[in-house]
């Protein structure tokens, strides 16, 4: 079965998240927990306020984990946009002591508030060293994608380029960054 | 490569999909893709990982405890036992997990067993005020949660296909000890296992090494105590072993190695 042989460990990891199992919800904190920790801390920019809504965030994949469809993206996928929607949701409370939007986090959902955009502010060399070494229009679109969770044609707008640029720059900018990685 | 395969890798669409920037029809044509090319599902799997990696980068070192914080923050109901208990697939090395996952149950029941003692010694005495005994029922309640957390969490690690179990055998220095590594070489993750080891003497402790490229590599300090314990992350490793190291660990291995498996 060629259906059988896909991602088995995210598949079987959601199955048992689907059925309760709070083992495999330790084992997805094992997994993600410094990502999100990282798309959420690049948003809130406080260790403290980014480990509540990390929390927060777990506690949100926990209830709503029977709603996560994967025929409609990755697990990550949708994780991350749980964190980016709560990051941004936290800093509006916090700035304007406004009630919490109720939001959605279909996949396909990604409303953003232009107000917050991310720090790029890297305090720890080793980091910067990594961070460096992306061309700075690699970064920037990454960070517009991943982080602040543009779509395409905002952040062509955003950026200034053509939509076709930043459907090829992606790829090349992805590349990059796999290989500085190694 | 197919070239037809190779073109939509190149055309970028995987990476807006793992960045969640399709829409339903393009992402159900991604899944049809993934399914019919394994290169296609390694490509995704590569680029979610380069993201992975880039954001946990500019993550800070989260506080100790945060994760217990966290687990017990997620609620209780609804665990299902029977589902992680059910499948038997003849694997010899499920002789490891069901040793294991019997001395967690052991464990359990005996936690259980001190939380309804304690509640019958208590009424039989009648005169505990109600609020420090539900206040010590409600730590030990704590407590058997903890432990029934650990538990749980083990038995996913232990029934995942993905990791390997590598056996570790006593060595000369102490012929009787025993342990286990669970290791997932695609994720990296390490657990370690003490089945059976002494408590180290005053001022030593246990170091877990993973052998690379013939060279050891720290996987950190071992804590005595039940269940698995999470080690540094490897990704390549062809052997693992324990040393007896002088409290807080050295940078190359220095004690007598006590126990040893490789992969």
């Amino acid at each position: 079965m060629v259906t059988a042989s896909i991602n088995i460990k995210e598949e079987d990891l959601v199955q048992q998240l689907k059925s309760r199992n709070e083992g495999a919800m330790s084992v997805l904190y094992d997994n993600y927990s410094a990502a999100l920790m990282g798309v959420i801390f690049r948003v809130v920019n406080d260790k403290e306020s980014a480990e509540d809504v990390l929390q927060e965030v777990f506690v949100k994949i926990w209830k709503s984990i029977s709603t996560y469809d994967r025929t409609k993206g990755r697990l990550f996928t949708w994780m991350v946009n749980i964190a980016r929607n709560a990051a941004i949701d936290s800093m509006r409370v916090k700035d304007y002591n406004l009630k919490k939007q109720n939001r959605s986090i279909d996949n396909s959902v990604r409303t953003i508030n232009r107000q917050y955009s991310v720090s790029t502010q890297v305090d720890h060399i080793g980091l910067k060293t990594f961070i460096d070494k992306l061309r700075p229009e690699y970064k920037i679109l990454i960070d517009k994608l991943y982080f602040e969770g543009y779509t395409q044609e905002e952040a062509a707008e955003e950026l200034n380029i053509p939509l076709g640029t930043v459907k090829t720059r992606i790829r090349a900018a992805i590349n990059e960054l796999r290989e500085v990685m190694k | 490569m197919n070239p037809e395969v190779k073109e939509y890798i190149e055309s970028g669409i995987l990476e807006t999909y793992v960045l969640g920037g399709l829409n339903a029809a393009e992402c159900k044509e991604v899944e049809q893709m993934a399914i019919l090319h394994a290169e296609i599902r390694d490509e995704i799997d590569a680029i979610e990982r380069g993201l992975k990696t880039y954001s946990s980068a500019q993550a800070p070192a989260t506080s100790s405890g945060l994760k217990d914080k966290i687990m017990s923050a997620i609620d209780n109901d609804g665990i299902n036992v029977i589902n992680i208990i059910e499948d038997g697939d003849g694997d010899p090395r499920n002789r490891y997990r069901w040793s294991i996952a019997a001395s967690i149950l052991l464990l359990l029941s005996m936690g259980l067993n001190i939380f309804l003692y304690n509640r019958l010694g208590n009424d039989e005495k009648g005169v505990v005020d109600a609020n420090i005994r539900a206040h010590k029922a409600d730590s030990v309640k704590k407590q058997v949660l903890t432990a029934y957390n650990q538990a749980m969490s083990d038995m996913a690690i232990l029934k995942d296909p993905m990791y390997k179990m590598v056996e570790l055998k006593g060595q000369a220095a102490s012929p009787d000890s025993k342990a286990m590594v669970c290791w997932c070489p695609d994720s990296k993750l390490v657990y370690f296992a003490a089945e059976k080891m002494k408590d180290p003497p005053k001022g030593m402790q246990y170091q877990l090494w993973a052998i690379v490229n013939g060279k050891p590599v720290s996987e950190g300090m071992i804590t005595m105590g039940n269940g698995l314990h999470k080690m540094k992350d490897v990704g390549d490793a062809t052997a693992f072993a324990v040393t007896l190291e002088k409290e807080g660990g050295s940078d190359t291995p220095h004690g007598d190695m006590i126990v040893m498996g490789a992969i």
